[in-house]
């Protein structure tokens, strides 16, 4: 069922087998596990249904790195998380992201991709993925003309689209408030995780409202689901037992964040002009929609000992798709070709006069012919990366994080290789001429302030087969803490170049398996 | 991912965009280059015309050239001008770039390239481009004279 906190006529202590804190597509993909069993389950979520501008004001921080979004704005606080918000990329890790590579430090991870390939599986149809299979052959549409790269030096990885993008909230909320074993708390905010003087074990989650209103929630097992930011933050800000955090003992929570670097790396002067660059779109078949970028092969990434950055193909849209002007001209064109004139032409003219600049840009984007390469690059893991605790304190008296995101000279050559390997190929094959910007060509660990991040954030509670390298052990649990758990992207070691949602559905999946057998 | 950018235009390097459309594609215009010794050569000069006859814009070829001097100062001359000698013993223009087309798809292939203001090049057509920006050089000083 799905109750509101604030108005939730409870005692001050809610009992349970299993609590899970975060709503998002880590914590509901673990809730539906347990949904119709025998364990009884909170869920506890910190927005409603709805958008709230307070509520979301919570993830508000500081930054001390380089450039990157505002944290209120990096993910959403609200049933379903940044579900609500994303654009249904997914693609798996690939085997060499979870391999200990003697030229990336601090890769590896402690478990393999055969431990997590079953999970990935069973991830598809949670995130309405369709079949769980990524050869490309397979799954392009056919008759797809992709070109014949030299695969020991680019390999084409496939993106599958969860299309439309499932919403967790939507899509699932039925199934969870149908569920009379599980209880999803609205408004009931995670301010502490308690536990004894040792820490070993977990004694209740300390929940509250803005409102004021507080309880405890006392489990068997917990689980924090927060997202990769936040995640970090709570075990920071609870502190009594371990002045540094909880799981802190060795100043790793928090270290190690990732992002995928996104920029737009290059463009291609296309020399042959046959529309080559359309292979790398977008792909439509039936219900199906994927897309194909390029990696250096593994071998090139042993070889010049780089990391897994990507690059897709693509075409500018910013003003097509940001411009007033240009989409109230694309309108009264859509409704000119069907015969009629737009019912509001006097609004759509007006756009039209007022944003003449983005209305000359998108129609220059429109003829623009040129190929731009953009990226999503891996960030290899970096303990000065990291997340930490401000001084300020939200409303709930929390600190807020302050986020340190650091990049490495080893990002770059990795972005410059790839795009180096990319032009030679397309120069062999006599397409066109690769020009990448100019600031990535130098061999240094200056970036533009252009890149950003792609709103995933990894790393900062980092999984780990000894305690001294990690907060988690390969079973997600966090060291010295028996009956806490974390999920989510906060656990990767690596993030390769995958987006990381169909990852940490995976993760969740074999996690909640592995809860199942605790609680049994 | 596929919209790419937030705004803004991309800077282009100083051999441009358009400059390189010229190089790759644009007509053949002859340019009456004396035949010059080069800076730095053997006594047994490069013939310019010839050499200009393997691009099909000159001005351009000349740019890149340029660039890649002042780039690579350090890329011998000898490497430079055997380019541009391979280039001028033809008299076909066709034959002369297609002679420089299959250096150039060998260059990428073995990833012997060079880049150039960001452009990822082959070192053939950098040299070739090079041994014509000094032909063009020498003609200029000798016109002076």
């Amino acid at each position: 069922m799905i109750r509101d906190f604030a108005s939730f006529d409870g005692a001050e202590a809610i009992a349970c087998d299993l609590c899970i804190a975060g709503a998002g597509a880590a914590g509901i993909t673990m809730a539906l596990e347990f949904a119709g069993r025998g364990e009884r389950v909170v869920l506890l979520e910190s927005g409603g249904l709805e958008f709230e501008e307070t509520t979301q004001a919570l993830y508000a921080g500081g930054n001390l790195g380089r450039p990157y979004f505002d944290l209120d704005l990096a993910r959403a606080r609200i049933f379903g998380g940044s579900t609500t918000h994303w654009g249904g990329m997914c693609t798996r890790l690939d085997p060499i992201d979870f391999a200990k590579r003697d030229w990336v430090p601090h890769s590896g991870w402690p478990i393999t991709p055969a431990d997590l390939d079953p999970y990935y599986a069973r991830a598809h149809p949670v995130l309405e993925l369709g079949e769980y299979d990524y050869e490309r052959a397979e799954i392009a549409p056919a008759g797809t003309e992709f070109l014949p790269f030299r695969e020991d030096r680019i390999r084409p990885k496939m993106w599958r689209y969860s299309m439309p993008p499932t919403d967790f909230g939507q899509a699932y909320r039925p199934q969870l408030a149908r569920a009379a074993n599980v209880d999803v708390l609205l408004h009931a905010n995670l301010v502490e995780i308690e536990t004894g003087d040792d820490a070993g074990q977990v004694t209740a989650f300390r929940i509250a409202t803005l409102e004021g209103k507080s309880a405890r929630v006392r489990a068997k097992s917990y689980v924090l689901a927060l997202g990769g930011i936040e995640n970090a933050r709570l075990l920071l800000n609870s502190d009594r037992a371990i002045p540094a955090g909880l799981g802190n003992q060795n100043d790793l929570v928090g270290r190690f964040f990732m992002e995928h670097i996104g920029i737009i790396a290059a463009t291609v002067l296309d020399l042959e002009g046959n529309g080559w660059q359309h292979s790398y779109d977008d792909l439509f078949d039936g219900d199906r929609q994927v897309r194909c970028g390029l990696t250096p092969s593994f071998e090139m990434q042993e070889q010049k000992r780089i990391l897994n950055p990507m690059l897709m193909f693509g075409q500018r849209t910013v003003a097509r798709t940001n411009s007033e002007g240009y989409r109230s001209l694309a309108e009264i064109r859509k409704q000119i070709a069907r015969g009629e004139l737009p019912g509001d032409l006097g609004h759509h003219l007006y756009n039209m006069i007022i944003d003449v600049d983005g209305l000359v840009r998108g129609m220059y984007e429109k003829v623009d012919s040129t190929v731009y390469i953009g990226m999503e690059a891996e960030q290899s893991p970096n303990p000065d990366s990291r997340v930490v605790l401000g001084t300020e304190r939200d409303p709930l008296g929390l600190r807020r994080a302050n986020l340190d995101w650091r990049l490495s000279a080893l990002d770059k050559r990795s972005v410059r290789t790839l795009l180096e390997l990319t032009g030679q190929e397309l120069g062999r094959m006599g397409l066109g001429r690769l020009q990448m910007e100019e600031w990535i060509a130098q061999d240094d660990n200056v970036w533009s302030d252009d890149i950003q991040g792609h709103y995933h954030h990894m790393g900062t509670t980092r999984m780990a087969s000894d305690p001294s390298q990690g907060v988690v052990d390969a079973n997600c649990q966090v060291f010295g803490t028996a009956n806490l758990h974390i999920a989510g992207s906060s656990v990767f070691v690596t993030g390769g170049c995958a987006n990381p949602t169909l990852s940490l559905t995976a993760l969740a999946l074999r996690l909640a398996d592995r809860l199942k057998m605790l609680l049994a | 991912m596929a919209n790419y950018g937030r705004g803004g235009g991309r800077k282009l390097g100083p051999v441009g965009r358009r400059r390189f459309l010229a190089l790759a594609g644009a007509t053949t215009a002859a340019l009456t280059t004396p035949p010059v010794a080069l800076p730095g050569s053997a006594a047994e000069p490069v013939s310019g015309a010839g050499l200009a006859l393997a691009f099909r814009h000159q001005a351009s070829a000349i740019a890149i050239g340029r660039r890649y001097l002042e780039r690579f100062p350090n890329d011998p001359h000898r490497e430079v001008l055997g380019e541009g000698r391979r280039l001028a013993a033809e008299t076909d223009p066709t034959v002369a770039r297609s002679a420089l087309r299959a250096r150039v798809k060998q260059d990428f292939e073995r990833g012997d390239t060079v880049t150039l203001d960001g452009w990822i090049l082959s070192r053939s057509e950098c040299r070739a481009c090079a041994a014509l920006a000094l032909t063009a050089g020498a003609a200029d000083r000798g016109s002076e004279q």
